[in-house]
């Protein structure tokens, strides 16, 4: 092709996309896949689980049709239409009936990335063949099952991509086909090939082999694909230019994968077509690129992706990692700057409080430098963990049910001296909670020794040790298997201890009265309920309120950490210790009694790493509040800000976007994502959502179209703080 | 000794270069009919009511001793006659409608909360900006902040209408690194019948200003009627380039979204008798002026 070629075809798939993510059909999914996984259902239901998984992809990937447009330059496209009558209630009976039998993988991971571009999928079949033959002497079971199931499947996805080339090639499409064909099997040799397997196995994984929202993290592209990058340019077989038209062409068609209306938050609403079509659609992708690197110190792929990130499209979201090590790349960082500032879907994360918050939690240094995310800001360490368990909870919650009982009755619970005594309690009570888990966790640990391969899918046999030990990613194969440690709701939590301590302990409130004011719901004590509501609060840089937030963080990381230490006296377990709360920041406080902060029985806990909705004063007051968190003690998590246009607009408005967000870092942030969105364009989208097709805001690791999302979802939005 | 102040502004962009700190200080001695700050002219703290957010809960009415407060069908009705400014009933509104801002603070400790953005100050060029009100009507406060700020490294600016005495000028100069002010209408009648003062010791001060060596910011809020007249802008000009160094010039559009604060403070409302700048107005009075001389900086 020539060169002004693949910037016109890179047009048109742009031009593709912006149409879909407006006007594709609200009911529009994917018949064919769940026609075809039915079928592949009865045929091979009845064997075991690696030769269902094994033969049940192959007639999927043999029977499945290959969309091509003119101007694809990176193969991989799926059959997504509105249904027939037929066809809806045929779907909704195979999700009612729970007939997905064939496909279990479930996302929410990174693949080995970097392994399948330096092996290519020959690569991971001879090492499957090798460890099949090495076990041939002895009684068929699960293992050699475990190899016949998994060398099946690679062989269906190698066989696809080859079907995909040929049809490619008939379509006239010489080079795509070409480049689609080199890497069926083996790894990748150029940049571009390694984008059409990427972007194929991705296809793959969402559209066929996925179960249950399968969201994928395609890894650290940056700086897997630099080495093939920097060789292209040499030998000039590409450009910058025609890089940068391929990326995209890839970013477009992580786009593919979503439906229009909202998969968590769209209950109810007029978008609301139900959970099932979620089942390997409408699904977030995520890139990582940027930070501390442990192949490259200067990469500039990192910028060529960052400038060619669209922000009007809802995929990929862009993970950033932000370092102030020599890998820094200023002039890549404020690009990603003046993209964030357009509300472009990304997520900066601070690689120097992540890595030692992986660290902290006893992964190596060479490792935690290759983290990732993934979904709503899970930490990965891409082919080595697998989470095994899941701890703690929300914070704010465990105080409350220190002070109150939570049968409904909202009774008192005990009596308390000093808030030190209330401390004490919280302590106590994780401390139990933790231990057991922990102790649970170690027991499956030592089981797993033993254990055999009871199944396999995409997720296992391209993650490390799986196929290298015969044992399941979940059941001894990975390096780092994982507790996820909870830590929600820091921002009610530090409030209600802060109120406590102002109201009761320094003040002039008797515990009981707060405690019987909490119970009636505040009914007669307006005035005790002001004085909670105008109690510090955490978010407005108040260290009355805010050196609640760090003793309370670093008093359960320290529990965390006690209780990991095992019997030999060192660490052997890994905590992943986590801020998310999603959002489930409504759910959690709809079933807790009103509490010291002045919340109201049933509202909304504050929203992940935010202070509760209606506190913050000013923006750089809320980063300060966050910022004192001990971040370095903690794995991922995430601080939603939703900032006024006229604050970011223009160049002005980029420079204080790079300004705020880089202090910020600086200062110990771990994380933010931004959502430009003024209260008045939110209100005016939902009286006339037509007009606002375009508008889109973060929702938690991921992007939403706001018009798209149920009322009370929109409604919660509009609560955050606008921040001018 | 302590500051009146009324709010303080975090992250603020129109007050000055970079990222900067607004402290808004009680009390001013001018009365311009487009007082975008109301709130700001009373040196006492002043109820607030803001009838949005009032709830008809009814609970203030029985807080208020003095019946400055009633309901009817449901609808809060508020005596101002009668009220004495105590701000009980504040104390009680959850709702936050009813807001007593009473807030007095040191200047010690107004500083070391200025700082807490020192950061941000530091990497956009910016700093603190003391706004009014008129600042200098606490002037002691004021020079004692500015003298805290300046050894704390914080770039200082003042926003003042010049309408006070050389001396304090001259005291405070020395700490500010910008002076922010306007210039109203060169004819001093039209001045005094809008601000209710005379320009006299305002045009002595920029002359005074000049003569410090004084950085300053002067901008001309382009009220119709009142200074976007050829006539005023010529003077304007011809004042500043024959009487001082200033050159440049930073033409503001007049809005009117503070209505509200108005009616919530209970004042008459002399804002919405003025219409809104139009781009054009704005262009012509631009043009005017660079047409004299002046370097017009563009407010965006």
């Amino acid at each position: 092709m020539k060169p002004e070629t693949y910037l016109k075809n890179a047009e048109l798939m742009r031009d593709e996309i912006i149409d879909m993510l407006r006007n594709k059909p609200i009911e529009s999914t994917l018949v064919e896949r769940w026609q075809l996984l039915d079928q592949a259902g009865k045929r091979y239901g009845e064997l075991p689980q690696p030769l269902r998984f094994g033969h049940g992809l192959t007639y999927v990937l043999e029977n499945c049709s290959l969309p091509i447009m003119p101007y694809d330059m990176i193969l991989g496209r799926f059959v997504d239409r509105v249904p027939t009558e037929e066809e809806d209630a045929f779907v909704r009976q195979f999700h009612a009936e729970n007939r997905q039998i064939v496909m279990t993988d479930g996302g929410h991971i990174t693949l080995d990335w970097y392994k399948i571009i330096a092996v290519g999928i020959d690569g991971y079949i001879e090492l499957a063949t090798s460890e099949y033959h090495k076990r041939l002497g002895n009684a068929y079971g699960k293992e050699l099952l475990f190899y016949e199931g998994s060398i099946l499947a690679l062989n269906a996805m190698k066989n696809y991509i080859l079907r995909y080339a040929k049809a490619a090639e008939e379509a006239g499409l010489t080079e795509a086909a070409a480049n689609a064909a080199a890497v069926a099997g083996p790894a990748p040799t150029t940049f571009w090939g390694a984008l059409q397997l990427i972007a194929i196995l991705e296809k793959i994984y969402y559209v066929y082999a996925g179960s249950m929202n399968p969201t994928l993290t395609l890894g650290r592209l940056d700086d897997i694909l630099l080495d093939l990058y920097t060789a292209d340019l040499e030998a000039g077989r590409i450009t910058e230019d025609i890089a940068g038209a391929l990326i995209d062409d890839f970013y477009a068609k992580n786009n593919l994968i979503l439906g229009r209306g909202e998969h968590q938050m769209s209950g109810g609403a007029p978008t609301d077509t139900g959970w099932w079509r979620n089942n390997g659609y409408d699904d977030p992708t995520y890139v990582v690129i940027g930070g501390r690197s442990n192949l490259h110190k200067k990469n500039p792929l990192t910028k060529l992706f960052a400038s060619h990130i669209n922000p009007r499209y809802e995929n990929p979201v862009i993970i950033y990692r932000y370092t102030s090590a020599e890998e820094h790349d200023s002039e890549a960082w404020e690009i990603i700057c003046d993209k964030l500032r357009q509300n472009a879907s990304i997520l900066v994360y601070n690689d120097d409080t992540m890595i030692p918050g992986f660290m902290s939690a006893g992964v190596e240094e060479k490792d935690a430098i290759d983290y990732t995310v993934h979904g709503c800001n899970w930490p990965d360490i891409p082919a080595k963990y697998c989470t095994i368990g899941g701890a703690g909870g929300s914070i704010a919650r465990m105080i409350i049910d220190q002070l109150v009982k939570l049968d409904g009755t909202n009774d008192k619970k005990r009596d308390y001296a000093t808030l030190d005594e209330i401390y004490g309690a919280v302590a106590d009570a994780f401390r139990t909670h933790v231990k057991d888990v922990f102790n649970a966790v170690r027991a499956r640990v030592k089981a797993d020794e033993k254990a055999l391969p009871e199944m396999t899918n995409m997720t296992n046999i391209f993650t490390e040790g799986v196929l290298e030990n015969c044992k399941t990613m979940d059941h001894g194969a990975v390096k780092y298997p994982v507790i996820y440690t909870l830590l929600r709701h820091i921002g009610t939590a530090a409030d209600i201890m802060a109120s406590l301590e102002t109201n009761v302990f320094e003040g002039d409130v008797s515990l009981d009265e707060m405690l019987d004011a909490m119970k009636n719901g505040w009914q007669g004590r307006e005035r005790l309920l002001k004085k909670c509501l105008t109690a510090p609060k955490f978010g407005r840089d108040d260290d009355e309120a805010d050196k609640h937030a760090v003793r309370l963080m670093n008093m359960l990381l320290d529990i965390i950490d006690e209780e990991a230490i095992g019997e030999a006296g060192v660490p052997d377990v890994h905590p992943f210790n986590v801020t998310i709360a999603d959002m489930w920041h409504v759910g959690e406080g709809a079933q807790l009694p009103a509490s010291p902060d002045g919340r109201m029985p049933g509202a909304p806990l504050s929203e992940n790493l935010s202070p509760t909705a209606g506190t913050a004063e000013s923006i750089t007051a809320l980063l300060n509040s966050v910022s004192k968190l001990p971040f370095k003690r903690i794995c991922s998590g995430a601080l939603n800000v939703r900032l006024s246009k006229a604050l970011v607009a223009g160049d002005a408005g980029a420079e204080r976007m790079r300004i705020l967000t880089e202090t910020y870092l600086e200062r110990g942030g771990m994380q933010v994502q931004v959502s430009v969105s003024d209260t008045s364009e939110l209100r005016a989208a939902q009286k006339c959502p037509g007009e606002y097709k375009d508008l889109m805001v973060r929702i938690t690791g991921y992007s939403a179209v706001f018009v798209d999302m149920c009322e009370s979802a929109q409604n919660e939005f509009i609560r955050r703080d606008e921040l001018a | 000794m302590k500051g009146k102040i009324f709010n303080i502004q975090r992250l603020s962009y129109h007050d000055g270069p970079g990222i900067r700190t607004t402290v808004f200080l009680r009390g001013c001695n001018l009365r311009c009919a487009w007082c975008h700050n109301p709130e700001s002219q009373s040196p006492k703290p002043q109820l607030a009511y803001y009838r949005s957010s009032c709830t008809g809960c009814g609970i203030c009415i029985e807080h208020c001793e003095k019946g400055a407060i009633t309901i009817n069908d449901g609808v809060i009705d508020y005596d101002r006659s009668k009220c004495e400014n105590c701000g009980n009933c504040a104390d009680y509104c959850v709702a936050n409608a009813r807001r007593y801002e009473n807030r007095e603070m040191t200047a010690e400790a107004l500083v070391k909360l200025l700082l807490k953005d020192k950061a941000y100050y530091d990497k956009s060029g910016g700093g603190v900006t003391f706004s009014g009100g008129e600042p200098f009507l606490q002037k002691e406060f004021l020079i004692e902040a500015l003298q805290l700020c300046r050894e704390s490294g914080l770039h200082t600016a003042v926003e003042t209408a010049l309408c006070i005495p050389s001396d304090s000028l001259r005291e405070a100069a020395p700490y500010v690194d910008l002076f922010m002010f306007d210039m109203k209408a060169m004819d001093d009648d039209a001045h005094r019948k809008a601000t209710g003062a005379s320009n006299k010791q305002i045009l002595a001060n920029i002359k005074l200003l000049s003569e410090l060596g004084a950085d300053g910011l002067i901008r001309i809020p382009i009220v119709k009627g009142l200074n976007d007249s050829e006539e005023n802008l010529k003077a304007t000009a011809e004042f500043l380039l024959r009487e001082t160094s200033f050159t440049c010039v930073e033409p503001l559009k007049l809005h009117t979204l503070a209505t509200s604060k108005y009616d919530s403070l209970g004042m008459d409302d002399t804002l919405s008798g003025f219409e809104s700048t139009d781009d054009e107005t704005y262009t012509c009075v631009c043009n005017m002026l660079e047409a004299y001389g002046i370097h017009v900086i563009i407010n965006k």
